[in-house]
């Protein structure tokens, strides 16, 4: 509350002083900050408003849109379900079934890990630390020629979980951040004080109870961060998709809508858009909501694609 | 990471009583996945995938390891993350160097045997004098066809046809008579032959696919091959490959020539013949790119342009990213919060759909951005189609992608330079842009300088973005392999190996990725180095 109370005040003299200030001295100080914002907004905002006016214009191309639509509609949207060609729903769909479930075991496999290297002493601990984050200098995606021919084999003796399946990209996305996930749970795990585990263990709790009852929901707020980064980064990622995926229908958002922009002349501009908004909205929501947390997490090193 | 070093360690504690409960479950699981390999073995085997036998071998030695020996603590916790990461991460790139010494490419997937196998199945076929017979075409209550042929002399012969990829039959064919034929309509052609009726030449049509892949071995005349719905041509029977695994050479019958095995392929009179096999071919790979004038050439474009679009990509939207952030550094600056939420905005928002978006700006003809160029008087600008403007493209999108995560990690490192310092600067007399330059500039870099190895490591592998925007192009004119002038190392890498119309060059490609990773543990070794020293120089500051 007080400092709500200093931040109204301070606001206040700011206001004053800007009241009192000459223009020049006003501009000198303080004008050219809001010059220099208001570049950046331009700058940020333009493909942002044109995603927007672009989905409710009822012009399907881009030459004859204007920024501000002559008339609204919600056509694009509308049009965008019951495309058989282009089945958007369904990619939906996909995106958020592979991705929700990659990113819930990821953290939790991790969550594991951490638990193991945070509470126990075994031989190989930190050698193993160190390999986790030596492996994980190594992005996955690169491994994309042998995880295609790995999904080739095994589609030829188990077609249901070979090239193609959602089965499998869910489990190469599960093996894909655990390293540097497991690390960044497992330092926070260190600051849990180890005397809960010890209270809990005079009263009878096993290792596993420990973790499940007393660590994990103290872990709660990291494992949420943690599980936001990686879910938006796996609903994002094109390369290992593009290759593992090869029906339309069991095609991942990102890798979907590039249909609708195959040839840029005859591309429909208007159900992209909408396509896009409908895609980025709930991303840029959580974003926008647990900003702080998430921003705390990448930048001490989380990569968003 | 020695947080919590000094903790006791957790031993197994004596009063801990033994859980029947947990270890039921504990043993029904590790059964249960046991069960499931070993499910999984017959096929793998009888499909020869000794990679993926190994694979399994090792996941059911892991998880019987840790959950059945009894002093396996940490282990059980460590088990099912480490599967998923030394299958789905390490692996790949065990397999990925393999394959890059290797010749691993369309028309080279199978082993030897394989490719042995299938030659040794060809039959001969003769070029000139073929026979050519009349066919007639039956079928079975089960939808099996049924082949009558009828040469010249009016010689007949019935049988079931195979497919050209199985192996010839020598069994002798039964006559129609044997079988017994019945001709209800008269026209000397049986309606009925044994369980098989007559399909009528108009409805073979249907079928047309099919019948192209059927032979008929006749055994002592030779083999009859479909040439329409109605007629067919006896061709020579027998093999037209012998493999003599003696001297590792196949002889063609066909052309008379005696084929070695060199490299992965057999070659006769000095051509490879298709298809090949998988073989370990050393370094040819690595050697190819550095020296072949036809290979080096595009990567060395590619390479060069690499590093100048993940170094001015970090100075780009660095300098925009702190130029926000010292502009926002004033605390009686009013909607600061504001400013904030709507710059990080092209962050927030996925790459892949900014992107097509901006690919749609930057069209040249009906793009936005151009009639935006077009009311200041400026003509038409070719953004994604010339050599240069889709390199400022890349840049400039770039830019829009990245700087509201420097501008986030700068204005946390310039909240941290101590005001003291540059309220002393001032004292002695040092300007404004002095003040930033000696002392504001380089704490900041101290700061950030791991962020920013960082954000170099990432756009020197960015694949969406020259995938989204230019898909590498405009492409080089001329280039033997596909490339294009915004290609970066990891989109050429994709094209060589996965949707390049010229097939797929795995092992190529793989060679290249192999490359890119001793890149990366440079990038990163020197992260690591450069980033201490900077501790060190700055440290007591």
């Amino acid at each position: 509350m007080s400092s709500r109370a200093e931040a109204l005040t301070t606001s206040r003299t700011a206001e004053a002083v800007a009241n009192r200030m000459p223009f020049a001295r006003w501009f000198r100080e303080l004008g050219w900050r809001h010059l220099v914002g208001l570049v950046g907004l331009l700058f940020a905002l333009y493909p942002v408003v044109w995603i927007v006016s672009a989905a409710f214009n009822s012009v399907q191309s881009l030459v004859s849109a204007r920024l501000i639509p002559r008339s609204l509609t919600t056509e694009n949207f509308t049009s965008l379900f019951g495309s058989a060609t282009t089945p958007f729903a369904r990619w939906i769909g996909n995106s958020y079934k592979v991705a929700l479930t990659a990113a819930v075991l990821n953290v939790l496999l991790a969550a594991l890990a951490a638990y193991a290297f945070s509470r126990m002493r075994f031989r190989g601990r930190r050698m193993g630390l160190l390999a986790l984050l030596l492996v994980q200098v190594f992005p996955q995606f690169l491994g994309f020629i042998a995880l295609f021919l790995l999904a080739q084999q095994i589609g030829e003796v188990f077609p249901q979980a070979g090239l193609g399946t959602h089965l499998f990209l869910i489990m190469v996305y599960l093996g894909g951040a655990i390293g540097f996930n497991a690390f960044l749970i497992k330092g926070f795990m260190d600051t849990i004080p180890a005397s809960l585990d010890e209270s809990a263990r005079v009263d009878g709790a096993g290792p596993f109870q420990i973790f499940w009852s007393v660590v994990f929901p103290l872990a709660r707020p990291v494992l949420a961060v943690i599980f936001i980064i990686t879910f938006t980064n796996l609903f994002a990622e094109y390369i290992l998709a593009s290759t593992l995926i090869t029906s339309t229908s069991n095609y991942t958002m990102p890798v979907g809508l590039q249909l609708f922009v195959a040839s840029d002349y005859s591309a429909k501009w208007g159900n992209l858009a909408a396509a896009a908004l409908i895609g980025a909205a709930p991303i840029v929501a959580t974003f926008l909501i647990a900003q702080k947390h998430i921003i705390g997490g990448l930048t001490t090193g989380a990569v968003k694609g | 990471m020695t947080t919590g070093e000094g903790r006791e360690p957790t031993l197994p504690s004596p009063r801990q009583r033994l859980n029947l409960g947990g270890a039921l479950v504990r043993f029904g699981a590790v059964a249960l996945i046991d069960a499931l390999l070993a499910l999984a073995l017959p096929a793998l085997i009888s499909q020869r995938s000794w990679t993926l036998v190994a694979l399994v071998a090792l996941v059911a030695l892991m998880v019987n390891g840790a959950y059945l020996h009894p002093r396996a603590q940490a282990a059980r916790w460590l088990t099912p993350g480490l599967i998923f990461m030394l299958l789905f991460v390490v692996w790949p790139v065990v397999y990925t160097s393999y394959v890059s010494l290797t010749n691993y490419r369309t028309g080279n997937v199978q082993s030897k045997d394989q490719v042995i196998a299938q030659f040794e199945r060809q039959s001969l076929q003769s070029t000139e004098g073929a026979v050519a017979l009349a066919l007639e075409v039956y079928r079975d209550a089960g939808g099996n066809l049924a082949f009558l042929v009828t040469d010249p002399d009016g010689e007949v012969s019935f049988g079931v046809p195979r497919l050209r990829s199985e192996a010839p039959s020598t069994a002798p064919l039964q006559t129609p008579e044997e079988l017994g034929a019945t001709d209800t309509d008269g026209d000397g052609i049986p309606d009925q032959i044994g369980d098989f009726a007559r399909i009528p030449p108009l409805q073979r049509f249907g079928i047309a696919n099919q019948l192209e892949n059927l032979l008929l071995d006749i055994p002592g005349v030779g083999v009859a091959e479909v040439q329409t719905t109605s007629s067919a041509r006896l061709v020579a029977g027998g093999r037209r490959y012998t493999y003599d695994a003696e001297t590792d050479t196949l002889f063609d019958a066909q052309n008379n020539v005696t084929c070695p095995a060199a490299g992965g392929n057999f070659v006769c009179d000095g051509r490879p013949i298709d298809p090949g096999w998988v073989s370990f071919v050393g370094f040819d790979n690595y050697q190819n790119i550095f020296t072949n004038r036809e290979l080096q050439g595009p990567f060395f474009k590619v390479f060069v342009w690499n590093l100048v679009f993940a170094a001015l990509s970090v100075l780009l939207t660095f300098t925009v990213g702190l130029a926000l952030a010292n502009a926002f550094q004033d605390d009686r600056l009013r909607g600061k919060a504001m400013y904030r939420s709507l710059l990080i905005l092209p962050y927030a928002i996925p790459g892949f759909i900014s992107i097509i978006i901006w690919r749609g700006l930057l069209n040249d003809q009906i793009g936005p951005v151009n009639d935006l160029l077009n009311s200041f008087g400026i003509s038409n600008v070719p953004w994604l189609l010339n050599p240069f403007w889709a390199k400022v493209s890349l840049l400039l999108v770039n830019t829009w992608l990245g700087f509201p995560y420097m501008f986030l990690i700068c204005s946390g490192a310039l909240q941290a330079v101590p005001a003291e310092l540059k309220e002393a600067a001032r004292v002695d007399g040092a300007g404004a842009a002095r003040v930033f330059r000696t002392i504001t500039l380089p704490l900041l870099l101290v700061g950030t300088a791991p962020l920013l190895i960082g954000s170099f490591g990432f756009n020197f592998n960015n694949f969406v973005l020259p995938f989204l925007l230019t898909n590498g192009g405009p492409p080089v004119p001329g280039a033997a392999v596909p490339v294009g002038e915004t290609d970066l190392l990891i989109t050429f890498t994709f094209d060589l190996a996965i949707s390049s119309g010229r097939g797929n060059q795995f092992a190529l490609g793989s060679a290249v990725v192999i490359i890119i990773f001793f890149m990366v543990a440079a990038i990163s070794a020197f992260s690591f180095r450069y980033t201490r020293r900077l501790e060190e120089v700055y440290g007591n500051v």
